[in-house]
């Protein structure tokens, strides 16, 4: 579904800046699998992410959604296929506009916008049925400007629209990172509940280790734009935090080592 | 004032009324401050009145305008995203350049228009004075543009034009192309200014290549005297508050420069409406910040 082949990602290359995000890192995705990212920081977690997103152009290799290769395609391009969250709750809504107006235009996300009435009263209900899913109430402020929101609301409507389409992956960059203990909780809920129901492929990042191994089928770690080790079934089944921070520790400790030898 | 004079400043607020609501729609829906007005304004005036001393129709020398109009939004929007020209500059360059193609198609600085056919001419049969009837059927046209604009604002590809001025990541992440709904939406904006001035031409009888100096800064006053005046939380009253703040900034003008006792003549038109625009901005500071796209980011802005 999602794979990336060989990707290197390179930050002002040629200057005193330079940063090697991405090391030729390769990751295949298969359909209906959930996986969760956690690194440290600067490990390229979000990086990757933007690969698959489109924001940011790997300097070589490829990337692949659902075998057709989008390498060179633009970010909005891609969304046609591609559910997005971001960490900032206020990026993936808009707050000038209302609820309804919101859900309308992601409701044309995966299609042409033509000059049809944006919310038309028959597809209305059934937006309603989605946000009273949501356990917040929203279905009673679809006039309400998102601005009103607070941050888990606007996180919530975040993830409905970005799922009110069908979708061939959802890509969710540290969603609930920015959001009080409890609204983070009601996010990721959602989050399960959506990639149950639509049987969805997902790609979380995340900076918690916990949250890694309690959600989705499939965590890799990444080090220093490198996968660092790819954790499924019974491997992960069995990993706590703990065993991740040794496993972690272990490896990051053998290849700092390499690093050192390499580069002198 | 005379009754007279109020409805002179009815009619040219009513027919800037345009100007402020394509004004709204660059500045305001679109975030993309657009100073193609000043060269889009004559444009329209020009080629309505070559096209109506070429015996055309006003009625499609109008439509004329309004095309021409589209095409000079369209230009400073391809100038912005093909090109990555910095929006103010894209759109100086397109409005330095009509100065030059507004003299071309006119042949000379400035055209009479005879008053037997234009698009007000119908007017002169009714039984109504001139004074009074001008201002219904400018209300009749401006109310129209108000509602299509509405009308468009609420269509799926309005709304796209909305997200993308209003959260440009969020619009990319819903598939919604910064480089198509641009020029789009500069084209509509610039095509409502042209047809002002295609009316202006019109009922003034005559299209001027400096007719544009200003007109960008009177859309822009407009769009906020209106948002002063009246609530602007939906699209039907903000461009309802465009058309009224330009009614309103015309009379108050005409007003200040009417009354002896300033000491303010004809001449001091542009700084009056110069101190009305910042003391509007600055009075911004003490109300709601819905006028925040205007004023350079203060500290206090950044928490949240």
């Amino acid at each position: 579904m999602l794979e990336a082949a060989n990707v290197s990602v390179v930050f002002n290359p040629g200057t005193a800046l330079e940063n090697r995000a991405l090391r030729g890192v390769s990751l295949s995705i298969g359909e209906g699998e959930f996986v969760t990212v956690i690194g440290t920081n600067g490990a390229g977690k979000s990086t990757l992410l933007g690969v698959f997103a489109g924001d940011v152009m790997p300097a070589s290799g490829s990337v692949l959604i659902d075998g057709d290769d989008v390498t060179r395609q633009t970010a909005c391009r891609r969304a046609r296929r591609l559910g997005r969250v971001f960490q900032d709750p206020r990026a993936g809504t808009c707050e000038g506009l209302t609820i309804l107006e919101n859900l309308a235009v992601a409701a044309q996300r995966t299609r042409g916008r033509t000059l049809r009435p944006g919310a038309p009263r028959d597809r209305i209900a059934h937006w309603k049925e989605r946000l009273a899913g949501l356990g917040l109430g929203l279905e009673n402020r679809l006039n309400d400007r998102v601005g009103l929101l607070s941050g888990g609301q606007r996180q919530a409507l975040s993830l409905l629209m970005s799922c009110l389409v069908p979708n061939k992956a959802l890509l969710l960059d540290e969603h609930t990172a920015a959001l009080d203990p409890n609204a983070a909780a009601n996010v990721l809920r959602l989050t399960d509940e959506f990639a149950a129901r639509d049987k969805l492929t997902v790609l979380m990042v995340t900076h918690s280790m916990a949250q890694a191994l309690a959600h989705g089928t499939r965590t890799i770690m990444l080090h220093e734009g490198r996968i660092l080790f790819d954790l499924t079934g019974e491997e992960r089944r069995s990993m706590t935090v703990a065993h991740l921070l040794d496993l972690f520790q272990q490896i990051r400790g053998d290849t700092v080592e390499d690093d050192a030898m390499v580069l002198g | 004032m005379t009754l007279f004079a109020l409805m002179g400043a009815i009619e040219a607020g009513l027919i800037f009324g345009l100007v402020a609501m394509g004004v709204f729609l660059s500045f305001r829906v679109l975030d993309f401050p657009d100073l193609t007005v000043d060269g889009s304004f004559p444009l329209g005036a020009a080629i309505a009145a070559v096209s109506i001393m070429h015996g055309i129709d006003p009625y499609l020398a109008t439509l004329f305008a309004a095309i021409a109009g589209y095409a000079a939004g369209f230009v400073t929007a391809q100038l912005n995203v093909r090109l990555n020209i910095l929006h103010l500059l894209a759109s100086i360059l397109v409005m330095m350049a009509l100065y030059s193609v507004n003299l071309r198609i006119m042949g000379r600085p400035n055209l009479p228009l005879p008053a037997s056919d234009t698009v007000f001419s119908p007017l002169s049969g009714l039984p109504i004075p001139g004074y009074l009837s001008m201002p219904i059927a400018l209300f009749a046209i401006v109310t129209l543009g108000k509602f299509v604009l509405d009308w468009f604002l609420g269509t799926e590809v309005g709304l796209a034009l909305r997200a993308t001025g209003a959260n440009p990541r969020m619009a990319a992440a819903q598939g919604i192309d910064r480089a198509r709904m641009l020029p789009l939406g500069l084209g509509i904006s610039n095509a409502y200014v042209a047809v002002a001035g295609a009316l202006f031409a019109q009922s003034q009888g005559f299209a001027d290549v400096t007719m544009g100096v200003g007109v960008i800064i009177i859309g822009l006053a407009s769009v906020i005297v209106g948002e002063t005046v009246m609530s602007v939380r939906t699209i039907f009253l903000a461009t309802a508050a465009a058309i009224v703040g330009s009614v309103v900034y015309r009379i108050v003008i005409a007003f200040a420069l009417n009354l002896d006792a300033i000491g303010l003549r004809a001449q001091d038109l542009n700084i009056v409406t110069a101190v009305l625009v910042v003391a509007a901005i600055a009075a911004s500071r003490f109300r709601k910040p819905s006028l925040a796209g205007l004023k350079a980011a203060s500290p206090q802005k950044q928490t949240s």
